[in-house]
């Protein structure tokens, strides 16, 4: 897990430091020491419902006695059409939202609130506009109290990480939607939760740097061995990340299985019958004709 | 790079090309003055030059200011009241606002009992109620005080209170999902999200500050140039209150000057 081997989507221009880091499998202190680590992070949700007020009064139940179980270092994907109650779902896990009914623990703690335990890579841009990228990226060890000269070495390792070392400085104005996105998911990492979640948090982006920050992404959890809950509207997405995918629809968990895909995901094992079959079948969850998934994964919505 | 470079020469200049307009407009409005002062007479009114010159030579002493036992016997004393009194209502009351606005805005039921007394509040002419503060707190230094700061509190509340509305919530649960705490939210978070849009807001309430200021000392106070104009007044000498106007134009120009450059150090990052 800790050795890090990137997936097929990542060699563009900027990344190329930090491919070179990747694919020597080097490890720098911060992250080794991330890695060591191996605490009980199992997310788990017993009976969670969550039903929510209208300003009509009618009350609308976003999920219904939702039980799940996300083991430390997985990454789950979480697949569904929108207003199903993907984010729901995630809020919960966060904080941000609290539960009707049930209870959700991380490792044996039920959880209330929020906490930093939990970091979360928005679907908006939640990058601080006033604060330049580094201090965004080091926000939430200032809030922990982590002294200067370690902040900014830990700092300094996840901005080389993404890619982003030259505009360290710079304001967050100046960087474009896919830049921002990798302080987004660096800011999150360098706050060393337990538990992240991510909701659709390349949604907004366009193809290519999509899939270059699914690299990003994929190539951070495999040197943390964070447990992850990524949302995302995308099969294709889903398949390339996940070890394991679950349809989330009316407010259930539809179906829930293990992504066997061997690593990395390029576009053999990708095209080959396990991929193809996970695929049709998850389509087929959200209502769309078997055999329309490559189109589907490529338009992303 | 050359990118950034480019951007930065180009907004260098557009201010340069924004300063030039501004020059002009004083320029087109000095010059309407001057015309104007050729063809109504002295008694009615003087030429920027004149009220200049009168600037001048009045600013460390007026004889007839002197004449109604003012401490300050030049413009230039006048200006020092009128001045500290604006700076020190504006501070206070902008205090006051921004922090009780975006406290408001963070507590549903308390903005929804305050809001409307607000806004009623901001609609009532402070003008009118002037006569009110001198009978209430007499003619003291701090009567206009209260008056500037009270305007100001109630205008920059409804500016913060929109402000704190505005800021994308998303700001705040980042910070909550990375454990911050209240106070770290509202200093690291709210307070800098907030500023640059209650910075209008302080802008407005100081140009009409110094109006403010000036009428409540004509009504009555130890000092100030309000005080000034209303003794220049009863001795029909235009040429004097022509001066202080002057004087009060430039003083509101400079602070707001001196107010923009603190927000582009301070608000770089826009």
């Amino acid at each position: 897990m800790k050795t890090a081997r990137i997936s097929s989507q990542k060699s563009e221009d900027s990344d190329s430091s930090q491919a070179a880091n990747i694919s020597a499998g080097r490890t720098t202190g911060a992250l080794q020491s991330l890695g060591d680590r191996a605490p009980n992070a199992d997310v788990r949700l017993d009976a969670v419902s969550v039903t929510f007020m209208r300003s009509n009064g009618d009350r609308v139940t976003a999920i219904e006695n939702v039980d799940l179980t996300v083991k430390t270092g997985e990454l789950l994907c979480v697949i569904g059409r929108s207003g199903e109650g993907k984010t729901t779902l995630l809020n919960v896990v966060a904080g941000l939202v609290e539960p009707s009914e049930g209870r959700v623990l991380v490792g044996e703690r039920e959880i209330h609130g929020t906490g930093a335990d939990r970091g979360v890579i928005f679907q908006g841009d939640a990058v601080y506009p006033w604060m330049r990228v580094a201090d965004n990226v080091g926000f939430g060890l200032r809030v922990k109290g982590v002294r200067r000269p370690e902040r900014e070495r830990v700092v300094d390792e996840y901005l080389e990480l993404v890619g982003l070392s030259h505009v360290a400085k710079s304001w967050p104005r100046e960087l474009s939607g896919g830049m921002r996105s990798r302080v987004a998911v660096a800011s999150v990492f360098a706050n060393d939760p337990e538990v992240l979640l991510a909701d659709e948090p390349f949604g907004a982006l366009d193809y290519v740097t999509r899939r270059r920050l699914q690299g990003v992404m994929l190539d951070l959890w495999q040197r943390t061995g964070k447990t992850i809950l990524f949302v995302t509207h995308d099969v294709e997405e889903a398949l390339l990340l996940a070890t394991r995918i679950i349809v989330v629809g009316g407010g259930h968990v539809l179906d829930d299985r293990p992504v066997n895909l061997a690593r990395p995901r390029d576009e053999e094992v990708l095209a080959s019958s396990e991929a193809v079959e996970t695929r049709r079948r998850l389509l087929s969850y959200l209502g769309l004709e078997p055999g329309a998934g490559s189109a589907v994964g490529q338009t992303n919505e | 790079m050359q990118a950034a470079s480019t951007v930065r020469a180009g907004n260098s200049h557009s201010r340069v090309r924004g300063i030039l307009l501004r020059l002009a407009g004083v320029g087109v409005l000095l010059g309407f003055w001057q015309l104007m002062a050729v063809l109504l007479p002295p008694s009615r009114l003087v030429g920027p030059w004149n009220a200049v010159s009168d600037l001048v030579h009045h600013y460390n002493n007026d004889p007839l200011i002197s004449f109604f036992g003012f401490s300050a016997a030049g413009y230039g004393g006048l200006m020092y009241f009128t001045v500290r009194n604006v700076i020190v209502g504006v501070a206070v009351g902008g205090l006051c606002g921004v922090v009780g606005g975006v406290a408001l805005a963070r507590t549903e039921r308390t903005r929804a009992a305050t809001e409307p007394a607000l806004v009623t509040l901001g609609t009532v002419p402070i003008l009118a109620v002037m006569p009110l503060f001198v009978i209430w707190f007499g003619v003291a230094s701090y009567t206009s005080v209260i008056l500037v700061a009270l305007y100001t509190t109630i205008l920059l509340a409804q500016y913060a209170m929109r402000a704190a509305e505005n800021l994308p919530p998303i700001y705040e649960a980042r910070a909550k999902t990375c454990g911050a705490r209240m106070g770290t939210r509202v200093i690291r978070v709210l307070v800098p999200g907030v500023m640059p849009e209650i910075l209008g807001g302080l802008r407005v309430a100081l140009a009409f500050s110094w109006g403010l200021e000036v009428f409540a000392e004509t009504l009555g106070a130890p000092s100030g140039l309000g005080q000034g104009i209303q003794i220049l007044s009863n001795t029909d000498n235009v040429q004097g209150i022509l001066a202080i106007v002057l004087l009060i134009a430039a003083v509101a120009l400079l602070v707001d000057a001196l107010l923009m450059a603190a927000a582009r150090l301070l608000f770089r990052w826009r």
